[in-house]
């Protein structure tokens, strides 16, 4: 008898939870949206004058392997008074400390950087996740870069023999975002034509 | 106990943060500024509120064996319940609060109030305990975010988790002093030095 009034309390509880789960769905997805949009927008702020354009899809196994993906991701075009003035390329760097760090590059046809961010990592907090934009300036620095802004063998982190300062007690985790971004970088400057290998949605 | 009493009891006698000192994992955590510290008040009251009244409804039918598990699944569901409607409604103060919002359910506040008293009372007295606990609670969290963001403009350290324990700690003293110049002043309970330590959670029947 009391193992049914458990049940009961296990199936009134759970259809409460159910209800409001339903009910917010929606505005929660917008607003998980929205939040995703601002922080893209922020990014953005660092150059004047540019919109967010369409989504496309990013299918070429090479370019996508390069880019540390295994499978297919959503590009987004960066937009200047109407026409492509960059895109937004997710990037995974698959050699963090506590596993992939996700970044968003934001660059344009001619592989200039316009900028960086890191959007996932489970980095050690308070060494590693000085890469987060909102805890220290340094993934800033990459803003206006390109792969010939250093000599190849120079970009890398300062301990590795390169000239990009990493963090006192964290080396792997800016390791490992810079040779993600020499990657990226290397990858769309040899091939500049890569963007016609984006289809539409 | 009439409700005058009941909000006296929740608001100063036996305030959750600054007498039973319940819940203060999340109240020293969130409450380095007003308007974090403001959410999970409200968060905290409305499920303790909620808690309170459907522990206090079900009092009868639910058999002693299956007592916490049931008092446990509506505190969590409500928990559940209102970090969905937060996260639907302001996105921004659901990220600042993080992992303290579904750490409601643990709050022992919430539970010690369903065992010690929702479960013995009827509806009306569950529910006013319930608010006087609950803004009891919150006025002591909001009033630590605003000493903490207020002393954080001079220097940084009240904002840093130090100034969270130095800070409660003060409001605690200020609490116990007040409490004690009043009762002397009214010479109705003479101080006798030595006390033990007292039961400060539920009472004594």
């Amino acid at each position: 008898m009391t193992a049914v009034r458990l049940a009961l309390f296990g199936l009134i509880t759970s259809t409460l939870v159910g209800v409001v789960y339903l009910w917010t769905a929606e505005p929660i997805a917008r607003a998980q949206q929205q939040a995703r949009d601002q922080a893209i927008l922020e990014m953005l702020s660092e150059s004047d004058g540019l919109v967010l354009g369409t989504e496309l899809r990013l299918q070429s196994p090479r370019l996508l392997e390069q880019l540390g993906w295994t499978a297919p991701i959503v590009v987004r075009t960066v937009l200047h008074e109407g026409a492509v003035a960059g895109y937004l390329l997710p990037i995974r760097a698959p050699r963090g400390y506590a596993g992939p760090i996700d970044l968003l590059l934001a660059i344009t046809p001619e592989a200039d950087v316009l900028a960086l961010r890191v959007t996932a990592h489970r980095e050690t907090p308070g060494l590693g996740d000085g890469i987060d934009h909102r805890k220290s300036d340094w993934i800033r620095q990459f803003s206006g870069q390109s792969l010939a802004s250093h000599p190849l063998k120079d970009w890398a982190v300062r301990p590795d023999g390169g000239s990009i300062d990493a963090f006192t007690g964290a080396t792997i985790t800016p390791r490992a975002v810079v040779e993600a971004l020499r990657r990226a970088l290397i990858a769309v400057t040899e091939d500049p034509t890569w963007p016609t290998l984006l289809e539409g949605l | 106990m009439t409700a005058k009493q009941r909000l006296q009891q929740g608001l100063w006698d036996q305030n959750p943060a600054l007498v039973q000192l319940l819940g203060l994992c999340p109240l020293l955590a969130v409450s380095n500024t007003v308007e974090t510290a403001t959410g999970l008040a409200l968060a905290t009251f409305a499920v303790l509120v909620g808690s309170n009244l459907s522990i206090s409804l079900i009092r009868t039918w639910v058999p002693d064996t299956i007592r916490l598990p049931a008092f446990v699944l509506v505190i969590a569901a409500l928990t559940t319940c209102a970090e969905r409607l937060i996260q639907a409604t302001d996105y921004a103060l659901y990220e600042s609060l993080g992992i303290f919002l579904p750490l409601i359910v643990t709050n022992c506040l919430i539970l010690g109030r369903a065992e010690a008293l929702a479960r013995r009372v009827p509806v009306r007295d569950a529910c006013i305990d319930g608010l006087a606990q609950g803004l009891g609670f919150g006025l002591v969290l909001i009033t630590l975010g605003a000493l903490r963001e207020f002393i954080g403009g001079i220097t940084v350290l009240a904002i840093l988790p130090p100034g969270a324990f130095i800070g409660l700690g003060l409001l605690v003293a200020a609490h116990r002093a007040l409490t004690r110049r009043v009762s002397r002043s009214a010479e109705t309970q003479p101080h006798t030095p030595g006390q033990k330590r007292v039961r400060t959670t539920g009472e004594v029947t």
